[in-house]
């Protein structure tokens, strides 16, 4: 993303910038472009509160947190946060649960949407595949905690998937209490709320297909299932490669807020991730320290885990973000 | 995107039972996808003894508008339905004005800082402090309940950043070289010239940002202790999700008594009005999302 900004030269648009130093010609243009340099700073300003300032927080995570010192002038620990952690005893329930839920919700999530646009793309009519497009990309935009109360109406004991279970002759479930059933209902719901809107990107890098590829194809004796095969799924083979990339950060980075809205004490043992338990820690039991040192955990993993599946794209597949 | 020219590929072959067969998963998934929702309409407007006979799975039965009645009614309702609304507006102009200010610059052709910044705006999506020192920056900065905390860290995104910037590249540097010999300067350029030129990509940026903040659940739910201050998404967390069933009836019959209104309305057809109620603001904006938003999410993830 950063790469394509133009050229960086100390010559902004207009600015004069012959002879002097390299530094009287940026006071030169400084002169000159002054709004420029105050809209950018407006950024750089709030950026840095936001974002930049929570990351110096992570010194935290080597200290014992003190609150009259405040994140800076508590007492240093070193790595003990850390140990604690690898000590707790739910330590490997974490890790299991943390990563089994995202690569699960990756390994259901990525080809539906593949599948979706492939379909639509040999629907005869424009306005029915308008329309179904619309319609599937509708959850994307309800709020998680709305998605959540429909689900648990849903599936309530006494509920419409209830009452059709027990039609059919099956046995009655409270599922949202059976860890057994958490992981289903969360990757479930997750292709539910997804597939729609993922499948644009994807329908989007089809219309950019040449129709001339096409034409000749069809001069050339191909069958619909031809030009799917050799034609649409190697065009779209870059992008899923780049999305797949880009989702290996949520191998570990699950999202915090489904899973919070989702999980109760009854289904913790498949359900509690780290950063619900982070959140336990640090928000209801006060311990800031541990909770930072957790956080951190999770954080390097997951950037190690992005550098490690983006290298192995490009070795493998040619294929990389940067 | 280009409708016609595959269907005039796909008129060349005969129909088989493929497209049939087609047509019928892809409605099978559309009504799967719209299922829950009709689902959750019919509850809500079904009296008690329909429900608890479990004959309501697509339309109501013993139809009455009672929980919509009892939604409007509810303070605490009615009050985050407020809040979030307040939040939605005044974050998303805040949100207009802060990416287009910050991606007016990084769309100047040569601006020396760019580079920088762009990566200065990169480097915090691949690596955050985490929740904690999140929680506690914040508060050291006395965000907590406050309005605030709903509208400015989220004021500006990378991705959205990179979507303005990429619509005003391609209004041409000629527009602002000419505008500067005329004496104008860079905010008046911005807000006269450029941002009139960028309705297509102000309306997504808006749009992108009301969902957003219509759907935040996050960030109230680490720093809005105050009911008062609360919005939506939380007042329906303890609504739907963390609900004790028994409780919440009392509760209800007691106001309900206070009121003194005659019949009681069902838990279940409360709970579905409300999360009706809820998703009616981003019903309104989806004609508006599937004009603007596709085309403006595609700008930045092609990028």
């Amino acid at each position: 993303m950063a790469s394509d900004t133009s050229a960086d030269t100390v010559t902004a648009s207009g600015g004069p910038a012959k002879g002097g130093t390299r530094l009287d010609r940026i006071a030169r243009n400084f002169g000159h472009e002054k709004y420029l340099y105050a809209m950018t700073a407006v950024g750089v300003v709030l950026v840095f509160l936001f974002s930049y300032l929570p990351m110096y927080g992570v010194l935290l995570a080597f200290k014992r947190y003190d609150f009259t010192a405040g994140i800076l002038g508590s007492p240093w620990v070193g790595f003990h946060n850390f140990e604690l952690f690898f000590k707790n005893p739910f330590f490997w329930r974490l890790i299991r649960n943390t990563v089994l839920l995202g690569f699960l919700s990756i390994v259901w999530g990525f080809w539906p949407p593949i599948l979706l646009a492939l379909l639509l793309n040999e629907v005869r009519s424009a306005g029915y595949k308008r329309a179904v497009q619309t319609i599937t990309y509708l959850p994307h935009f309800i709020a998680v905690v709305v998605i959540i109360g429909m689900l648990k109406e849903l599936l309530a004991y006494d509920g419409v998937v209830n009452r059709l279970v027990a039609a059919l002759g099956g046995e009655q479930v409270s599922y949202f209490a059976k860890p057994g059933w958490f992981r289903t209902i969360y990757i479930g719901s997750g292709v539910w709320q997804g597939i729609g809107f993922s499948t644009i990107i994807y329908l989007a890098a089809l219309s950019g297909i040449d129709p001339e590829l096409y034409e000749s194809s069809i001069v050339e004796g191909a069958g619909r299932l031809q030009m799917a095969r050799f034609i649409t799924l190697p065009h779209l083979l870059p992008y899923v490669m780049v999305l797949l990339i880009l989702s290996t950060v949520g191998i570990i980075n699950v999202g915090f807020e489904k899973v919070f809205l989702m999980y109760s004490p009854a289904t913790y043992e498949t359900a509690d991730v780290i950063q619900t338990f982070v959140y336990r820690l640090a928000l209801e039991g006060g311990q800031f320290a541990f909770g930072t040192a957790v956080g951190l955990f999770n954080s390097v993993v997951s950037l190690i885990f992005m550098v490690a599946v983006n290298l192995l794209a490009r070795r493998v597949a040619g294929h990389s973000l940067w | 995107m280009h409708a016609g020219v595959k269907e005039k590929h796909l008129a060349l072959f005969p129909v088989t039972l493929f497209d049939y067969g087609n047509v019928a998963v892809l409605f099978l998934l559309a009504a799967l996808t719209v299922y829950p929702f009709i689902h959750i309409v019919a509850v809500s407007l079904s009296d008690a003894a329909g429900i608890a006979s479990g004959a309501v799975a697509l339309y109501p039965s013993g139809v009455n508008i009672d929980a919509y009645r009892f939604v409007f009614s509810d303070e605490g309702m009615v009050r985050a339905y407020y809040n979030s609304l307040r939040y939605a507006a005044i974050g998303t102009v805040i949100f207009v004005l802060a990416t287009s200010i910050v991606a007016y610059p990084l769309a100047v052709r040569g601006f020396w800082l760019n580079r920088g910044v762009m990566i200065f705006h990169v480097i915090p999506m691949f690596f955050s402090g985490g929740l904690v020192p999140m929680y506690l920056v914040y508060r050291s900065l006395g965000m907590i309940d406050t309005m605030w905390v709903m509208v400015l860290p989220g004021a500006i995104a990378v991705f959205t950043t990179v979507v303005f910037r990429t619509y005003f590249l391609g209004l041409g540097t000629e527009l602002r070289e000419a505008a500067h010999i005329d004496g104008a300067n860079d905010l008046y350029i911005l807000f006269r010239i450029y941002l009139p030129l960028s309705k297509p990509v102000v309306a997504f940026g808006a749009l992108f940002q009301i969902v957003l903040i219509w759907n935040d659940f996050f960030r109230p739910l680490l720093f809005m202790n105050d009911e008062d201050l609360q919005p939506l998404t939380l007042f329906l967390r303890r609504l739907l999700v963390e609900v004790d069933v028994q409780s919440l009836r009392e509760q209800m019959e007691r106001s309900i008594m206070e009121r003194e209104r005659q019949e009681p309305v069902p838990v279940q057809a409360f709970q579905a009005a409300s999360i009706i109620v809820s998703i009616v603001p981003i019903v309104c904006i989806y004609p508006f999302i599937q004009r603007y938003f596709v085309k403006g999410a595609l700008i930045g993830s092609l990028k």
